[in-house]
């Protein structure tokens, strides 16, 4: 298998990206504020657009950033297993054990005594819900 | 300023580009760690079950970079047996390589690490696929492959996402989503007499109002999907003249907004795949003029291959329920109907 990595930017660079038409933004809105000032409404028109522009965009790329790759998309979850007996009402839900399958034999019931004891369900249950 | 918006006009869709790429080089990181992390736990298995007496991570290394060719399709006539002769040929030696890694492992156990290696090859697979065009878009700087690859980008990190679950579930031998149908012919067959037929699948009869079901499913509790429709096709045999209807049962991918575990009923074959089993189904169901149902349970392909969830595994029971009143509806007392469980059968026995 190919272990070369792949050649591209860091998160760094879009970072520098942003603070660059941060900046940018800043400048603009101050320029924009002056020519309102002096009475030039389609500069500081311009100006203010530039600044419109410029923060869109931070805070486009910040906020697609923190819903990024990085945070996973499936709940972590706990797979319990369901244990039934095939003579009477006993009923136990435990967490999964590795070896246990769904109509897996497991030995005698302790409430009536019989060897009828079984696993009838194993699911997963997200965390959240416990 | 008129320089900053020509700027733009001429340099805007670098930029752009640059920005998806940076996006697509995130989830190009991400998707080798989650590689990294289910050929992690595969090799950590089959060290602990199969406990081999050489290193096995070479032989790992090969296992995660097979492949099958396909036919040739320009006469596809007969294409159905040369796949299903390329997928018996690569599956049986898939197996055969897994035992030779894991010498230890019991027949179950060779089944879910052969689940769990096509996982991590899968996720291998997935890898190398996005970073070629990844690499491609970033060479030729093809604005619209880095496009397609960014739009498409997050429905591939959600495969990935779920393999990684699914890996977790094949090596504790876990029922995943996909096994709703097995685990509803398994409530059929339960305590009922079982018998081998083709490969890698179990059949139990039993009565349901004066009617003889033959209830089928692939052999569990191993990962395995057998091959039901060589099942089907050999009971009709078996049964001339006798069978009137096939019931079957699977998990299918329900739209996004729809519920998990909610059910649908159809008609047709009920089955996935490249499609070799469906069509023998389909082509003993039209020669015998057999009407087939199906049964599908709606589940995200998600839920699909990762543990079955709580609402899918209620779902089995309502199931059953549909099961008895279409063949009650569909059917006379003395009628002879197969229902087939259809899926991965990982974590459920019979």
């Amino acid at each position: 298998m190919s272990q070369s990595r792949p050649r591209g930017g860091t998160p760094i660079a879009s970072m520098l990206v942003a603070i660059l038409l941060a900046i940018v933004g800043i400048v603009t809105l101050n320029m924009g504020i002056s020519e309102l000032n002096a009475g030039r409404f389609e500069a500081a028109l311009s100006y203010l657009s530039v600044t419109i522009f410029a923060f869109g965009f931070v805070t486009f790329s910040t906020l697609r950033r923190r819903r990024g790759y990085g945070t996973p998309y499936l709940t972590p979850s706990k797979v319990l297993s369901v244990v039934r007996c095939a003579k009477c009402s006993f009923k136990q839900i435990k967490n999964f054990a590795i070896g246990e399958f769904v109509l897996k034999a497991i030995g005698n019931c302790t409430q009536c005594g019989n060897p009828t004891l079984f696993i009838n369900e194993i699911y997963a249950e997200d965390i959240k819900k416990h | 300023m008129t320089l900053f918006f020509i700027f733009f006009i001429f340099f805007g869709q670098k930029i752009q580009m640059r920005m998806y790429l940076l996006e697509i080089d995130r989830g190009l990181k991400r998707l080798d760690f989650i590689r990294g992390q289910a050929k992690d736990l595969s090799l950590k298995t089959i060290k602990d079950i199969g406990k081999p007496s050489i290193d096995p991570s070479p032989h790992l290394n090969t296992l995660m970079e097979r492949f099958v060719i396909s036919p040739v399709d320009m006469d596809p006539a007969g294409i159905v047996s040369k796949f299903d002769h390329l997928i018996d040929v690569s599956e049986s030696k898939f197996k055969e390589d897994v035992r030779r890694i894991a010498p230890s492992a019991e027949e179950a156990q060779v089944n879910n690490l052969s689940n769990l290696v096509e996982a991590s090859w899968a996720l291998n697979t997935i890898y190398r696929i996005v970073r070629h065009f990844y690499l491609l878009g970033r060479k030729t700087s093809s604005f619209f492959i880095i496009f397609q690859l960014q739009a498409l980008l997050p429905l591939v990190m959600q495969e990935a996402e779920a393999y990684l679950g699914a890996a977790k579930a094949f090596a504790e031998g876990q029922p995943i989503g996909d096994g709703i149908g097995p685990l509803v012919a398994s409530k059929l067959m339960k305590d009922k007499e079982k018998r081998k037929v083709e490969k890698d699948v179990v059949v139990a009869e039993t009565m349901m109002e004066e009617r003889r079901v033959i209830a089928l499913k692939a052999e569990g509790p191993g990962g395995n999907v057998g091959k039901p429709g060589d099942a089907i096709r050999s009971i009709i045999q078996e049964n001339p003249g006798k069978v009137t209807m096939v019931v079957m049962v699977d998990a299918a991918v329900k739209f996004e907004g729809e519920n998990s575990g909610e059910i649908s009923e159809g008609i047709g074959a009920a089955i996935g795949g490249i499609g070799t089993e469906r069509f023998k189904i389909e082509e003993e169901a039209t020669k015998q003029k057999i009407p087939v149902y199906a049964l599908i349970v709606k589940e995200s392909i998600q839920e699909a291959i990762t543990p079955m969830k709580k609402e899918i595994m209620e779902a089995a029971e309502k199931v059953l329920e549909r099961v008895k009143s279409l063949i009650l509806e569909r059917s006379k007392p003395g009628d002879t109907v197969i229902v087939a469980g259809i899926g991965n059968t990982i974590g459920i026995g019979q």
